[in-house]
């Protein structure tokens, strides 16, 4: 795991201009509002934030020590990545937004944590959020694609830092996702204090984020089912 | 009078080696050169911006700077979609990744070398540089014909 810091911030350069391109918007912006959600609770938002940028990370870290034990065959993984993980996204999103709706709802299986603990990281959407950066670090796109394979894996190649630069990718382009939502987060308890409402403004930003969540999951699932 | 005579003759055979070289020149065309380079932009059949910029950018560099070699058919450039599946080979044969350009040497019917432009990527946002990187490398095969 040995770097210098060039390398470094090269890689956590490359992650955050993944992020910025316009290429991801759309599962950028389903990111952003699945970490603000009601948008009240600045906790819930900054650990649901950094859940999903750790996702990522461990996403392109499992994949990059993957690549660098030749256990892929290249072509056919990045492949797949681009054409059959997007397909997921739609319907998940769609999901993600009637849960978030009181739709329906699912248990989410215990992990080895306190009951309590456990108990506010779900509530905090933690577990969904780490999932979402899972699935959308895998749901390449072409640019993220070009990025991933042309840039960052021979970078990592050459510093023999296939966990670790793939790793720091991961939290560049989680990054971005991560400040935008505390900005909203931050907006909207502003909005809500100043108008003395924020149960009612809670329940009108959660309301709004679903049918976000719906609306690109339904754009995903048109463009790619 | 000798002189208009002269004159009359040389005219005639001027015209006689302009109509003779016009004349050779659409034979060497047609010819198939035994050995030329081709150029092919991969391509997904979902098409995002940067990847439109990538194939308009690609075409244009080469037909504005290779017009000669493109009528002569030392060079080839071709569209490929990686998608259909008769071209998913394409995938291993130049252990393709993402939307790229490949240049392709082939002497006498056989593949000789190949070479991805990994740099196109890195020069999308500059329509001159990236035509002046194409060139260098057009031009480099081209000479190892």
């Amino acid at each position: 795991m040995e770097f210098t810091s060039i390398p470094f911030f090269l890689a956590l350069w490359l992650g955050i201009l993944t992020s910025i391109s316009p290429c991801p918007l759309a599962a950028n912006i389903a990111a952003v509002s699945f970490i603000v959600k009601g948008g009240g609770n600045a906790f819930s938002a900054c650990a649901s934030g950094i859940a999903y940028t750790l996702g990522r990370a461990l996403a392109y870290m499992v994949l990059g020590s993957l690549i660098s034990a030749s256990l892929l065959n290249l072509p056919a993984a990045s492949y797949f990545l681009q054409t059959t993980m997007p397909k997921l996204l739609g319907p998940v999103l769609v999901v993600a937004g009637l849960l978030l709706l009181g739709v329906f709802s699912f248990a989410v299986p215990n992990v080895a944590l306190s009951q309590a603990r456990a108990d506010g990281l779900r509530k905090a959407g933690v577990p969904g959020a780490l999932a979402l950066g899972i699935l959308f670090a895998l749901a390449f796109c072409p640019l993220s694609a070009a990025l991933f394979f042309g840039s960052l894996i021979p970078l990592a190649v050459k510093q023999n830092s296939a966990i670790g630069l793939p790793l720091i990718y991961g939290i560049g382009t989680g990054l971005p996702v991560l400040g935008f939502a505390l900005v909203v987060v931050f907006g909207v308890r502003r909005l809500s204090s100043m108008f003395k409402k924020i149960t009612a403004t809670e329940l009108i930003m959660r309301r709004l984020t679903a049918a976000a969540l719906i609306l690109i999951g339904l754009y995903y699932i048109a463009c790619y089912v | 009078m000798k002189n208009a005579a002269c004159m009359l003759i040389a005219l005639l055979m001027a015209w006689a080696g302009v109509f003779l070289s016009a004349g050779s020149s659409p034979a060497a065309d047609t010819a198939d050169p035994s050995g030329y380079v081709q150029a092919y932009y991969f391509h997904a059949t979902r098409r995002c911006a940067t990847c439109m910029k990538l194939e308009q950018y690609s075409r244009s560099a080469i037909e504005t700077n290779f017009k000669e070699q493109l009528s002569n058919k030392t060079l080839r450039f071709a569209e490929v979609n990686f998608d259909e599946p008769e071209n998913r080979h394409f995938l291993q044969d130049y252990n393709l990744m993402y939307r790229s350009l490949v240049l392709v040497r082939y002497k006498d019917g056989k593949q000789v070398t190949y070479k991805n432009l990994e740099k196109i990527w890195q020069l999308v946002d500059s329509e001159k540089d990236f035509s002046d990187y194409v060139k260098t490398e057009v031009e480099a095969m081209l000479k190892e014909l």
